[in-house]
């Protein structure tokens, strides 16, 4: 049985040292993480920058007029990367709920195998498995193509899917259905009303993975889209490759944006009390 | 007013080699209170889980008024389970839970709304709506878990191990409220159990499972007064148990001849059972059914004083312990050590078989 919290009686003063730490270590976090994106910052405005130079010498809109300009793939891209990690989200969160509740909830012959079998791509290098599926694919006309991308990405998002979700499961009492069942609800109204609303954060830090991760795959994309489907990351290295730093920084900008957009519209899922029911403690 | 009938309703689990329900045949009257009463493991949740349609029986029927139900889904019976950790969804306010089951069958927000207040009056909860499941207590938890189960006007409430999470003021009251509710609903009620005096002070009818099979079913008297085996005696606090030969009216014991009323047993080895609070300790004037033994022990309860007394038993018996519970006030006439006479009146023994 939860209880509410005791509100607190005795206000304890935060040390002067304490209060050091906190800045410190909020310092830390300012300088480890966001200072990185300076030199991003200005490189994508930068036209002329040449060591030994502080800043640019020049500055120039040229690469933020590429990514928004028309007749660029830079918008292109993002769109296919939007609509692919979006898409494998969706798919590995059906794929993750059954399977999650499989392994979070029931006791069964050879479930640690199949356990091990989720896990295995992400020990096994994907270029080992991708060539054999590439060849598959090509079979079934799924190389070169959009849905083709969609489902080599969900090669290295679903082991993180169905372990959140296994781990979800984990700590849900089925018997919530039960109850629903007798009180008159439908299988699909036990599910919308009862399962839905217990899984969900776990729902949304499992998304937040599988998109990230869908989001920034490289390798994947690059063999079974066969250069006919450009993503972001795509786009960024024949950029990186091509030695244009401006472009690079203002689309590693774009790239980064989203992610950190996702982490934030879901940040309430991935801290305190919920966190624990994604599996991944306390942030 | 549904009678529900079990015909051989038996279940065996996968992988398990004896039936945690066992050929249950039980007769449950319409508008009535019955426990499933046992210890625990003894199949009386499984049973109550069939009745819901949780769980498939293997073999057997189940009817409502003579109809089959075992085809029809959980959420179809029309029969309610309130589970012993009340499950409130916790997503949900008070309110939206109670209104759960009218919601899943479609009625307008309005009906929803007013039946809950109606049902929250009911169950002595009015103005709890918009509280969270976690911030209100055990007892207010399971009076929103009684209240959600009755506002879909089940034909049957099935109630598992209602009281045993409650202390023992909120255990009264909680009772009363079954009780009333009840009556109000004459609602067929099956409620699981393994607290004897839980079952004796809620239900009209006791069915008493050991191992998955019945043993006894019928009102609380029949188990205090006519136990059918000394299994059941001793479940329902018998302790006295005196091995002897039956021949008519008279059995042959360690204590010697007792005389008896009992006649539900043939001739034979028999088992003599009396309840402590029916032995009548230090009385005179009786011939009969009379035994001295000494206070070994003596037990003061308040309300009432507790005694162990040995009884030496003829032909080369070993002693026979009898426990005797008498008014408070006597603990002082029977110290330790004291021999003591014993009246075992002959209409308060019940004869159970010899066991093998």
């Amino acid at each position: 049985m939860q209880k509410v919290a005791p509100s607190q009686s005795i206000s304890i003063k935060p040390r002067w040292g304490n209060s050091v730490g906190r800045w410190l270590a909020v310092g830390a976090i300012v300088v480890g993480l966001l200072l990185p994106f300076l030199p991003l910052l200005i490189w994508s405005f930068s036209h002329r920058w040449y060591f030994p130079a502080v800043a640019p010498t020049e500055w120039s809109l040229r690469a933020w007029r590429y990514v928004f300009g028309d007749n660029t793939q830079a918008l292109q891209a993002l769109g296919y990367s939007f609509v692919i990690a979006s898409a494998t989200t969706l798919l590995s969160i059906a794929i993750g709920i059954p399977a999650g509740r499989a392994l979070g909830l029931h006791e069964f012959r050879g479930k640690a195998l199949v356990r091990f079998l989720i896990l295995a791509p992400t020990i096994v290098p994907p270029l080992a498995v991708a060539m054999g599926i590439h060849i598959v694919f090509i079979r079934y006309g799924l190389a070169n193509s959009l849905p083709g991308v969609v489902l080599v990405h969900l090669i290295p998002v679903t082991p993180y899917m169905v372990l959140v979700m296994a781990s979800v499961f984990a700590n849900y009492n089925p018997q919530y259905e039960e109850q629903a069942r007798t009180l008159g609800a439908r299988p699909w109204q036990v599910f919308w009303y009862v399962t839905l609303p217990a899984i969900f954060p776990g729902i949304i830090v499992g998304g937040l993975f599988a998109f990230i991760i869908s989001w920034s795959e490289y390798l994947l994309t690059l063999l079974i889209g066969g250069g006919q489907v450009i993503t972001l990351p795509l786009l960024l290295f024949s950029f990186a490759n091509s030695g244009d730093n401006a472009i690079t920084a203002a689309l590693s900008i774009v790239f980064i944006g989203p992610a950190v957009l996702f982490l934030i519209l879901t940040s309430r899922y991935l801290t305190g009390r919920n966190a624990a029911i994604g599996g991944i403690g306390r942030l | 007013m549904t009678q529900v009938d079990l015909q051989k309703l038996t279940k065996i689990y996968p992988g398990s080699d004896s039936p945690a329900v066992h050929a249950l045949s039980l007769t449950m009257p319409s508008g009535r209170i019955t426990a499933l009463l046992g210890p625990s493991g003894c199949g009386k949740t499984t049973a109550l889980k069939m009745i819901a349609g949780l769980i498939t029986p293997s073999e057997g029927n189940i009817l409502f008024d003579g109809d089959s139900i075992v085809g029809v889904p959980t959420e179809k019976r029309e029969v309610v389970m309130a589970f012993q950790n009340h499950l409130l969804f916790p997503h949900m306010s008070v309110s939206q839970n109670v209104g759960f089951g009218l919601k899943m069958r479609g009625l307008d927000r309005h009906t929803i709304q007013r039946r809950v207040s109606e049902m929250l009056d009911l169950v002595r909860l009015p103005g709890l709506d918009d509280r969270r499941p976690h911030q209100l207590s055990g007892g207010q938890q399971q009076r929103v878990a009684l209240a959600r189960a009755l506002i879909v006007e089940p034909r049957v409430l099935l109630l598992d191990e209602p009281l045993s999470n409650l202390d023992a003021h909120l255990r009264g009251e909680m009772r009363e409220l079954i009780h009333d509710v009840q009556q109000q609903f004459k609602l067929t009620t099956i409620f699981v159990t393994h607290d004897q005096e839980e079952a004796v002070v809620l239900a009209d009818q006791i069915a008493l499972l050991f191992e998955g099979q019945l043993h006894q079913y019928g009102p609380p008297q029949a188990f205090y007064e006519r136990p059918l085996n000394e299994r059941v005696a001793r479940f329902f606090g018998g302790i006295n148990f005196i091995p002897g030969y039956k021949r008519g009216s008279v059995i042959e014991t360690g204590l010697g001849q007792l005389q008896c009323y009992s006649a539900a047993l043939s001739d034979g080895a028999v088992v003599v059972t009396i309840r402590p609070e029916n032995v009548a300790i230090g009385r005179n004037g009786s011939e009969i059914n009379v035994a001295h033994g000494r206070v070994e022990s003596s037990t003061y309860l308040g309300t009432h004083a507790r005694f162990k007394v040995s009884v030496q038993a003829g032909n080369g018996h070993p002693p026979l312990v009898l426990e005797v519970v008498a008014d408070a006030s006597s603990i002082h006439l029977y110290p330790v050590g004291q021999t003591v006479k014993l009246y075992l009146p002959p209409e308060k023994i019940w004869l159970v078989p010899a066991e093998d």
